[in-house]
Parts: structure tokens; sequence; C-alpha cells
């Protein structure tokens, strides 16, 4: 199952406002000067451990490079990333009308985190499962993990009809 | 190492060894930034798996570092136009340089 998270004010965010993970040492720190939330290694180790497959959805345009790159320095590999060129070039490519700043369904994510109220609407509009995270929350990685778990759960009920007709 | 106590021939000899490590790693040389190189003095650009890669240094508080940069599109490797995403102390050892090249490279070690 494929699990989405947004960069900003997800993964980044302010350290005056929120725990963080440790700054990278210089001065790496200042080629990457973003601070992740505190307890996103452990998080997408312990998803990536559980099965999980891990992504960053983002509408930045940091390249895929630098965010490999900063996130390489903590350990972290994500599955797949796909910054606002990607989604530029693959989902709004020659459209005239504007699509959605995100559109998890076209990955097959199952489960996006995201911090905009109207990035959430627009997954469950779609019929992606979406959670909100935006504010200091010390139990943020727990719920999220809880929410993988448990979509995963409910996916594997949904296909055992399937597999047992064919 | 403090950038100001570094001589050109020093700089030089550790960016062509970190350069050597790129080649060591299985780096291909290119001359897709001819230009750059005559006109800015900027290094040679080598590719691996994909992504170009470029040796450069800079100064942090004073302090000398050499540089790992990358792109994943030629057109902006050939203008010189990458992400900056590894610094390595200038007094490294030969081995950590190569080590921290590597990394650059995503090559895990180990």
């Amino acid at each position: 199952m494929r699990i989405s998270f947004d960069l900003d004010e997800v993964l980044f965010v302010n350290p005056q406002k929120y725990e963080t993970e440790k700054p990278l040492r210089f001065p790496m720190n200042r080629l990457f000067p973003e601070r992740l939330r505190k307890g996103t290694v452990r998080l997408i180790h312990e998803l990536q451990n559980r099965g999980f497959e891990v992504w960053v959805y983002t509408s930045s345009y940091r390249t895929e490079l630098y965010i490999r790159a900063l996130f390489r320095n903590y350990g972290v590999r994500f599955d797949h990333i796909v910054n606002g060129a990607r989604h530029q070039a693959e989902i709004q490519g020659k459209r005239k009308d504007p699509v959605p700043t995100k559109v998890p369904g076209f990955y097959h994510i199952s489960l996006h985190i995201d911090d905009e109220n109207s990035v959430i609407q627009n997954c469950r509009m779609s019929g992606v499962r979406a959670m909100r995270v935006f504010e200091p929350d010390s139990q943020w990685a727990e719920k999220i993990l809880a929410e993988a778990v448990r979509i995963r759960r409910m996916e594997e009920q949904a296909d055992k009809p399937g597999k047992e007709a064919r | 190492m403090k950038m100001a106590e570094v001589s050109a021939e020093m700089l030089e000899e550790k960016m062509r060894f970190a350069e050597k490590m790129l080649e060591k790693a299985g780096a291909v040389p290119l001359e897709i930034n001819q230009k750059n190189r005559e006109i800015l003095n900027q290094r040679q650009t080598y590719l691996y798996e994909n992504t170009y890669y470029r040796i450069d240094h800079a100064a942090f508080d004073g302090e000398a570092f050499l540089i790992v940069s990358c792109i994943d599109i030629e057109k902006y490797a050939a203008i010189g136009l990458m992400e900056d995403v590894e610094a390595i102390p200038l007094d490294a050892s030969e081995t950590q340089i190569e080590a921290s090249v590597r990394h650059a490279l995503g090559i895990a070690d180990g």
C-alpha cells in the first residue's frame, strides 16, 4: 500500500513552533536548511519496515535530487517523489483546465498526508483517503501509523471476495 | 581549514582527487559545460546513472569545503545550474573524500 506525505508544514516545519529532528551537521545545515518534524525519521522507517511504500507528494518545485539528498542525510529513502514539476508534466500536461494541486489517486496512493484542507477535500472527493496534519501534535506519527494500518486492513478485506471468486 | 589558508595548488589537487573519485565510482566525464568551463572556470561535468555531477568549492563561516553538486536535467547541467548536495571539509582525508563522494552519488557502502 502506498502512503504519501506533503513536505511543507507536514514533514518540514518551523522549529520555532514545532519540535524538530536535530539539524544536520555544519555545513550540511546550510545546504539543507529545512527542519524535519520530530518523529519523521522513525515514522518513515516504521512504515517501510511494515511494508508500506512511502512517497513524497509536494507541490513545491524542489528537485527530486534535492529532496532525496536531504533525506539521505537522515537515513531516509523514499520510494518515489512527486514534486511540482512531475505533477505538472504527468497530470496537468496539456490539459487546458487546471487540475487540483495534488492527485494522489493518479499514482494509486491509498493515503495522503497534507496540511491543506483543500487538498484533503480534493483527495476525499476523488476517493483517496487523506489525513490532515497541520499543527504541533506529539502523537502525529502514531496517528498516521494507525490510520495506515487501518486502511491497509480495509483494502485487504475489500480484496478478499474478488480473490476468492477467481 | 580556513579558506584564506588554501593555496590554488591545494584546491586544484583536492578537487581533482574528488573528481577522480567520481570516475572511480563509475561517473563518466562529459564536455557539456565547455563554455562555462572556459568563461567561469567551472569544473568538468560527470554523468552517473542519469544524473549530472560537478565538483565545486565554497566557504562556510570562512571554512573551506569541496562541494558536490548535481542535477538530472541535461540543459541545466550544460549551463551549470545544479543542486549542492554534499559538503566535504577540504582537509578531509582521501578516505573521507571518497566516502562522501560515494554518499553524494547515492552509493550505499557497507
